[in-house]
């Protein structure tokens, strides 16, 4: 089983280390990777599941194809949706590919819970 | 600038609903002002977007606020409390707490939802569903918030992910406190450099640790 739920939201705009936009690298590069790199082994203890923890935010998704990591405009909201958007549509192309394997794929909605979620940019955001 | 206003008429529509579930929408068109068949679309709208669950009572209908929705654009809340939901906006503008549908929390009031797993309700977890005994969970993101609380409550061998090995090895000891699971690895890992992506994947993937078929 592997949930993939480590993701992040960033007001302003950082550079991860690959040179990627972080919340595009964390939230959906990450999964997209390291799902992939652990599928054969998923498929060989099947039945197993892939679940991807995506948000409600998918649905004002855009994905801007000229500009995925906002390099020339952005904005954590568009970043988040955009990355969570891209989770979902990860997950649909992921569960037609296995396919009769056992492995099945998911993206859940959390829905809104109380964690520290997004806070690293915040203090100065509310501050300033 | 075309003449604007802070609150959109979704959301003043909310705002009548939040004051008087069985509201019509005779009322709700007179004070919103638009007419009754635009105060029909929003709610449309609403209830589509899952905000609103209409009930029929009688010939009237009552209308439910599902107030742990996240807003369409996601909102971060100050204080690490992460995205508002409309309840919270709600609470702000009618100065009292909107009541939630049964599956909603009021962020606010309660604090984290996720609560350990109790004994009794990881028993009942367990035979409800099919047996995790022989299964390997990875989580992401495992040290705190949801994925922690994920980690904890399925009681199968887990590894969790974090960028910082002391949190990780925190979060770890916490879910063997709380679950009497000691079968807690934990990895860690920024997720957002692909080369620890992989140098996970291959500590996972090492016969002498981690996944079993």
């Amino acid at each position: 089983v592997l949930v993939n739920d480590a993701g992040g939201f960033w007001v302003r705009r950082h550079v991860a280390a690959d040179g990627l936009e972080h919340t595009f690298a964390l939230n959906h590069l990450a999964p997209f990777l390291l799902t992939n790199l652990l599928l054969d082994r998923l498929t060989a203890s099947a039945p197993a599941r892939i679940v991807t923890v995506s948000s409600g935010a998918h649905a004002q998704g855009r994905l801007d194809f000229n500009d995925l990591q906002g390099e020339r405009n952005y904005s954590g909201q568009q970043a988040y949706s955009q990355s969570k958007l891209a989770n979902v549509l990860f997950t649909y192309q992921l569960t037609r590919r296995p396919e009769g394997t056992g492995v099945t794929a998911t993206a859940a909605r959390p829905g809104v819970v109380a964690t520290s979620f997004g806070a690293e940019d915040m203090r100065r955001t509310w501050a300033s | 600038v075309a003449e604007w206003s802070l609150l959109t008429n979704h959301a003043r529509v909310l705002l009548c609903i939040a004051h008087d579930p069985g509201v019509r929408l005779r009322d709700i068109a007179a004070r919103v002002g638009v007419t009754e068949r635009t105060a029909y679309g929003i709610i449309t709208d609403l209830t589509e977007a899952g905000y609103v669950v209409k009930q029929k009572d009688g010939r009237r209908n009552r209308y439910q606020i599902q107030a742990h929705l996240p807003l369409r654009r996601p909102l971060p809340m100050p204080d690490s409390r992460g995205l508002a939901a409309v309840g919270e906006v709600l609470a702000l503008l009618t100065g009292v707490s909107v009541s939630v549908g049964a599956a909603g929390l009021s962020a606010r009031d309660e604090g984290p939802v996720a609560r350990w797993p109790t004994a009794a309700s990881q028993e009942q977890a367990m035979t409800d569903a099919p047996s995790m005994a022989d299964k390997y969970v990875l989580v992401t993101g495992g040290t705190g918030g949801i994925g922690k609380a994920t980690a904890a409550a399925l009681g199968a061998r887990v590894g969790i992910t974090g960028r910082d090995q002391g949190r990780a090895a925190a979060a770890a000891a916490d879910i063997r406190a709380a679950t009497a699971n000691h079968a807690v690895d934990i990895f860690a890992a920024g997720m957002s450099a692909q080369a620890e992506v992989r140098r996970l994947a291959a500590q996972v993937l090492a016969p002498t640790r981690g996944w079993r078929c």
